[in-house]
């Protein structure tokens, strides 16, 4: 294939390759620092080396090759998941395509169903660190972030970064913490980097936050901002297993105990070569527009308040690249934005009754919008 | 040995036809050329009904054995064949009459139909079948040239879109399709309609040869009374022609000229009936009969010379007295479709007759009668020389009376030897008494000729005054009063009402030449009719009989002149005035331009339409053909479906078709949403 | 809405053998007409007029149906061997008769309803092709004439038709080699190919070993050899892979000698990269040299499919990929 047919990748993973983005603030001194501020992955090795080590493959990730590479990959993390969580492929799917799209995933369900278990099998997978936060009321915004220490050897601060800056983060039972933590998470999430201390420091590439939630309805829970919602790529849910896979369960045939047999399916290098080759999917003008009617649909739809915001309809396409991905196409469907359409929207409209009308929304729109015909 | 071994490979069948479609249509495009035959009246209901079923047992044999072909077949139709042949030989050999209508096409049905069927029981290749086809091609070309309306188009169009299935199916079958891509079939049948449709208009009208047999044929062979004389005077209604009585209307076909006398004082009341068919080489007033003795009423024809002819067909018919024959020959048949009067139509002077009796019987001016009664069905074929000579050599006779004219032998047209005839009469001596008698003195009306026609220098001239004036001062209309019992109806015409319709008008100028001292005569028939451009037939009807002038000329003849034609309709409406300018307009536009411009816009339409529906992509054809699919069986696709999940909703009422819809739709997607061009040509590495 | 497909269409559309039919036809018309005209029958004349138009339309339809073909390749393999059949897909917009003619291939219909159609071609010769000529007929709608006409139909990917494995190389004896750095010296074997070898031996000596073919004779352990009797070597401590043998193929211009000697230099690859010897192939492209690895019988049949004889090659003009480094050389070629 020639490179030259496909064009170069878009996605703001890249722009911000290399280069480390502005600090918030336009203090000069703090601009210094913040040139320097990649010292800092050197405190973490693993993740560095892996980068460097495998420049060379992540050139050769764009194109059909690196899409094939993604395919491959996909296949190997959804095989790997489907031995710890069972009979939930919708959730599965949702995850592998949370992970191909670059975007962080919201898991929706009462306790006990393998909220933490997905989180944790799809970190091993990737190859990457797994930190774990706990949610609860008193935690702090610095719990997440990282905190700078005094350092008494030398005399100077020295950033001690906090559990957001491993490779996937799983933040469990989210809406227990307050908002002034949630929104801690904001900028890790959308912008790639935390900035404490008047410093920016970039978070590593790929990142990955995986959120679980019990529903709002359970007493002691503070309901997720607007903002925040959006800012996950998609939300699942994992639903009760069926009885002979509960049976297993119970038997310790799969869950924790098949965890801990699984090993990486890839280093983090790969699963960023295999998101920038998502990444690079062309799609279609046509399926655009369709998603673009998706999203302007649900913004006039009965009983919503709050429609999808122009992000979503940005990561209803990513998400489609990603379904695209796993289901061996190296191009995009209609079918492939349908089938993420209610994982992509649904959480982010505020419906009048919950997130079942949200959902319910969310297929009428899809019943009700002409898809493109070839 | 080498043309053996090419014979034989031409003669290989090639391989067995399996496609049914092929073999149905081409059965059923030769069962319509039966069919076509047996509706002319070349095959009998018998023959008919025998040979379609063995048609399609044949067809059914060939069907089933065409794997292994059955060894005693061949030389069994061989022999069929042969007999076939020798039984057609021997048909028109022994057939009765020369010139008998269908006395070849009949036999030849018969002939071609058998070697159908006989040929259906060997039939098991995609060549042999096709043989059957063009086979029914020539059954209904046997068919069409025995059918005079557009009855037949029926035939012509279910053989044709048989003839058109057949020959796609016949692609189809050899490009291995699974079926017949209709719309192809349809568009090349509009394409091969539109060429046909621009044949028609362009070659010229066909025409009777005289190196080939003329059509004559007797039906309803009814009664004459008066040998010689004219069949009905009114007094029996069942005879084919009579003439009006005061007190009843006129039948169709029994226009007033047409039997017996032309009595002026009656109406006529003349319908849309066809009459006849005339299959002819150009238009001409066709001629019934000419009448020379007028009373003041009525005009007659005493016939003083009717003398008989037995000679059989063709007739050879003596010129009339006075007249010089000579002119150019033209052919006419005609083809009665009502019981007509026994009288024979034809144009100018009849030189020959093709008419299956007997005798015939020619009177002195020229009518002829035959001694029985013409049924509808009637056929035959006349031979007529059209003398119409130019005004500028009718400007050669002087004006004046011309009695005892005799023509100087420098003015006489000579005529070709071929021409003439036995029976030719001299002109000279000659005394035109019979055209030139008048019941009574007319002074008003010969001093209104003689003021008309001052100052005219030849009789041409005087003619034509004759004819203007008529023009100017009177009026058309069939709804006049009916005459007064002792009136004379040329002094009515010309100083009462001046409202009359062609006899009137006729009589006046013909009694108004006669005052002068120039013999004239009135002729009764029918005026051409209309030209019906696929059967090339004139289509007379009963509204188309008419009556005009015939005046003298030394040396050319009996001249028609038409004084109705130049007489304006009585009372001219607007409305009327305006739709007769409309369809003049549109007669004046030429057919073959315009129709050749309408074609090919049309054709341009056609293709314009046919691009703008195609598809644009291949994946967008096949998205269409999968909707089309699901929609015949019941499950139109919901537009928020992608056309991957209606693919697998089908898939489920056509588990058949699962594979093959997946992969379709897959393909088609891929196609229509993956921007990635292959590249076309790689060499370096 | 792009496309994928890279459609085609006929040019210089011509009929087949057209003087039978329209002799034929010509006469039928004729015949039909005179007839028509001079029996005097207006209908006969009328279904004259309709045999004409439908003969016409049967005459020209084909140019016509071929007009409108649009043909693509949907899917095509990426590899071949001479003498083995290989399938391709092929999309036409309109039912028509495809024979392939280079690579040749028995003679198939597609389009119509058959979306795609295989077509089976049987390569006889190696070859790269960027694109098939085919020979694309209809008698479209009657079937009453052929009319054809010669396409290139690109295929998807580039098709590396290698050669047949032929009879391997007698091994030649009497190679000298040198001691020197990667040297290729030419020398002529039986299939008359300039065949070379490259060795390089480094690491620490670590004893001796018998001789193989290739050792270098500034190698020979002479003691050794004279203890055990048998030509001995000196052994290197280091496990570098066995070094490269590079093989150069020159073939000549001629075409039939040409696949004989690809044949041959197939079956010399084959064989040493069964016996674990690491190949380098040196093959002419355009005229220009190329040299790279290859790993298996596959990669060399690729390389020899694109080979051709030595050209007119100036290195400083030529801006082609010349010598491969060998690294890169076993990812080249598209990834099927």
């Amino acid at each position: 294939m020639e490179p030259t047919t496909w064009p170069a990748g878009t996605s703001p993973a890249h722009s911000t390759e290399g280069s480390p983005p502005a600090p918030a603030s336009g203090d000069p001194a703090a601009s210094d620092l913040a040139r320097a501020a990649p010292a800092s992955d050197a405190l973490r090795p693993g993740v560095g080396q892996a980068g460097v080590g495998q420049a060379g493959v992540g050139q050769a990730g764009v194109g059909q090759a690196g899409v094939e590479m993604a395919m491959t990959l996909g296949e190997a993390l959804g095989r790997n998941l489907s031995r710890v969580v069972l009979g939930s492929p919708g959730a599965l799917a949702a995850a592998v395509i949370a992970c191909l799209a670059g975007g962080h995933l919201l898991i929706e369900d009462v306790p006990g169903v393998g909220k933490t278990m997905l989180a944790r099998s799809l970190a091993i997978s990737l190859g990457g660190n797994l930190a774990r936060i706990q949610g609860h009321p008193d935690l702090l915004p610095s719990d997440v972030t990282g905190v700078s220490v005094f350092s008494p050897a030398d005399g100077t601060w020295q950033f001690r970064p906090g559990p957001v800056f491993a490779d996937v983060v799983l933040f469990d039972e989210l809406n227990r913490t307050p908002p002034r933590t949630q929104a801690a998470l904001l900028e890790a999430m959308e912008e790639g980097q935390v900035s404490a201390d008047g410093l920016t420091r970039p978070l590593p590439r790929p990142h990955l936050v995986l959120a679980t939630q019990n529903p709002v309805t359970e007493l002691g829970t503070f309901p997720l901002v607007e903002s925040q919602r959006d800012r996950f790529a998609l939300a699942t849910s994992i639903g009760y297993p069926a009885p002979e896979d509960e049976a297993r369960l119970a038997l310790r045939q799969a869950g924790s105990n098949a965890i801990d047999s699984l090993g990486p399916v890839c280093s983090p290098a790969a699963w960023l070569d295999a998101q920038r080759a998502t990444e690079a999917i062309p799609v279609a003008p046509a399926i655009a527009s369709y998603a673009v009617e998706l999203s302007r649909a649900s913004r006039t739809a009965p009983g919503i308040r709050l429609g999808a915001s122009p992000r979503a309809t940005i990561w209803l396409l990513r998400a489609a690249r990603a379904h695209a991905v796993i289901s061996h196409r190296s191009h995009v469907v209609p079918g492939d934005v349908k089938a993420v359409a209610v994982a992509c929207l649904a959480h982010r409209l505020v419906a009048e009754e919950g997130i079942e009308q949200a959902i319910e929304t969310v297929r009428r729109i899809l019943d009700g919008t002409p898809s493109p015909r070839p | 040995m080498r043309l053996f071994d090419a014979v034989r490979r031409a003669n290989q069948p090639g391989p067995p036809e399996g496609s049914a479609a092929l073999r149905l249509a081409a059965t059923g495009a030769v069962l319509v050329g039966i069919g076509a035959c047996l509706a002319e009246g070349e095959l009998s209901t018998i023959d008919a009904l025998a040979s379609g079923v063995l048609l399609c047992t044949g067809m059914l044999f060939s069907h089933l054995t065409r794997e292994r072909p059955v060894r005693w077949v061949k030389p069994v139709l061989a022999a069929v064949m042969i007999a076939a042949f020798v039984w057609f030989f021997h048909a028109v050999s022994s057939a009765t009459t020369t010139g008998q209508a269908g006395a070849l096409e009949a036999p030849l049905a018969v002939l071609f139909v058998w070697i159908q069927v006989a040929h259906s029981f060997d039939v098991p290749a995609r060549r042999d079948i096709a043989f059957s086809l063009a086979g029914s091609a020539a059954l209904m070309a046997v068919a069409a040239s025995e059918a005079l309306t557009l009855r037949f188009g029926l035939f012509v169009v279910a053989w044709a879109l048989l003839a058109l299935t057949g020959l796609g199916a016949s692609w189809a079958s050899m490009s291995h399709a699974r079926r017949p891509a209709m719309r192809q079939v349809a568009l090349a049948g509009a394409g091969a309609l539109s060429i046909t449709a621009l044949a028609v208009l362009v070659l010229p009208a066909p025409k009777p040869s005289s190196r080939l047999v003329f059509p004559s044929s007797l039906a309803g062979d009814l009664p004459v009374s008066d040998p010689g004389g004219l069949a009905g005077n009114g007094t029996h209604a069942t005879e084919p022609a009579r003439a009006a009585t005061p007190s009843g209307a006129t039948r169709v076909g029994g226009f007033l000229g047409l039997a017996g006398p032309l009595d002026t004082a009656l109406r006529p009341s003349l319908g849309n009936e066809v009459v006849m068919r005339v299959r002819a080489q150009r238009p001409t007033y066709w001629i019934g009969e000419v009448y020379d003795h007028w009373n003041g009423q009525s005009w007659s024809d005493p016939h003083p010379g009717t003398r008989e002819l037995t000679s059989g067909s063709p007739f050879q018919i003596p010129l009339p007295t006075g007249d010089t024959g000579g002119g150019s020959s033209d052919l006419q048949t005609f083809y009665l479709t009502v019981n007509g009067p026994n009288l024979v139509f034809h144009a100018s002077d009849a030189l020959e007759v093709w008419f299956p009796e007997r005798d015939l019987y020619v009177t002195s001016n020229g009518s002829i009668r035959t001694g029985v009664g013409m049924g509808a069905g009637t056929v035959y074929t006349v031979l007529s020389s059209v003398n119409q000579a130019t005004p500028a050599e009718l400007e050669t006779v002087p004006a004046g009376p011309s009695a005892y004219y005799a023509s100087p032998p420098g003015q006489r047209k000579a005529l070709p030897e071929s021409t003439k005839h036995p029976f030719t009469f001299t002109v000279e001596g000659f005394a035109f008494s019979q055209d030139l008698q008048l019941p009574r003195a007319y002074h008003r009306a010969s001093a209104l000729a003689r003021r008309v026609t001052h100052g005219a220098t030849s009789r041409y001239a005087e003619v034509e005054d004759l004819i203007g004036w008529i023009g100017a001062h009177t009026h058309y209309s069939l709804d006049i009063p009916p005459l007064k019992p002792g009136q004379d109806s040329v002094n009515e015409f010309l100083f009462g009402n001046r409202t009359g319709f062609c006899e009137q008008i006729a009589t006046s100028l013909a009694v108004m030449l006669r005052s002068l001292g120039i013999p004239a005569r009135v002729a009764a028939g029918y005026v051409p009719g209309s030209y019906d451009p696929i059967t090339d037939l004139w289509q007379v009807e009963a509204k188309d009989a008419h009556a005009w002038v015939q005046v003298w000329f030394p040396g050319f003849g009996w001249q028609s002149f038409d004084p109705t034609a130049v007489v304006p309709l009585a009372n001219p409406s607007p409305g009327s005035v305006l739709l007769h300018q409309a369809i003049d307009g549109l007669k004046r536009i030429p057919p073959v331009p315009t129709g050749s411009v309408l074609g090919v816009l049309g054709v341009a339409a056609l293709l314009y339409e046919w691009r703008r529906r195609r598809p644009r992509t291949w994946a967008e054809r096949v998205a269409r053909d999968i909707e089309r699919l699901g929609r015949r069986s019941g499950r139109p696709r919901r537009p928020a479906e992608t056309l991957s999940e209606y693919a697998t909703e089908l898939s489920a009422i056509l588990p058949e078709e699962r594979d093959s819809l997946l992969e379709r739709a897959r393909r088609a997607e891929q196609s229509a949403y993956s921007p990635v061009k292959s590249p076309s040509r790689s060499t370096t590495t | 809405m792009s496309e994928t497909l890279d459609w085609v269409r006929c040019r210089r559309i011509r009929p087949v053998r057209p003087g039978g039919t329209l002799v034929t036809t010509v006469a039928v018309l004729l015949g039909w007409e005179a007839v028509a005209h001079n029996s005097g029958s207006g209908w006969v004349q009328a279904l004259g007029a309709g045999l004409a138009g439908v003969l016409l339309v049967g005459l020209g339809g084909g140019w016509f149906a071929l007009r409108g073909a649009r043909l693509a390749c949907s899917s095509s393999p990426a590899d071949g061997v001479a003498g083995l059949e290989l399938r391709i897909e092929v999309a036409a917009s309109t039912r028509v008769r495809v024979r392939p003619l280079e690579p040749p291939g028995p003679e198939a219909f597609a389009g119509g309803e058959d979306h795609p159609s295989t077509l089976v071609l049987l390569p006889t010769h190696r070859g790269a092709y960027g694109s098939i000529a085919l020979e694309i007929g209809s008698a479209a709608p009657f079937g009453l004439m052929w009319w054809s006409a010669r396409v290139d139909l690109p295929l998807g990917a580039e098709l590396l038709v290698s050669p047949r494995t032929g009879r391997e190389a007698a091994w030649p004896t009497h190679l000298a080699y040198t001691g020197e750095q990667p040297e290729v010296r030419a020398i002529t074997d039986i299939t008359e190919s300039r065949v070379g070898y490259h060795r390089h031996i480094g690491g620490d000596p670590a004893g001796a070993r018998s001789y193989e073919h290739g050792d270098e004779r500034r190698h020979v352990h002479w003691p050794a050899t004279a203890h055990v009797g048998d030509l001995m070597v000196r052994h290197h401590e280091i496990s570098v892979p066995s070094p490269p043998v590079t093989l150069w193929a020159d073939l000549p211009e001629d075409g039939e000698e040409s696949e004989r000697m690809a044949e041959g230099v197939l079956a010399t690859v084959s064989s040493l990269v069964s016996r674990g010897r690491r190949v380098m192939l040196g093959t002419f492209e355009n005229g220009a040299p190329v040299l790279a690895m290859v790993a298996d019988r596959r990669q060399a049949g690729r390389r020899l499919a694109r080979a051709g004889p030595k050209g007119p090659w100036h290195p400083h003009e030529h801006t082609g990929p010349g010598i491969v480094p060998p690294s890169d050389a076993d990812q080249a070629g598209p990834a099927r």
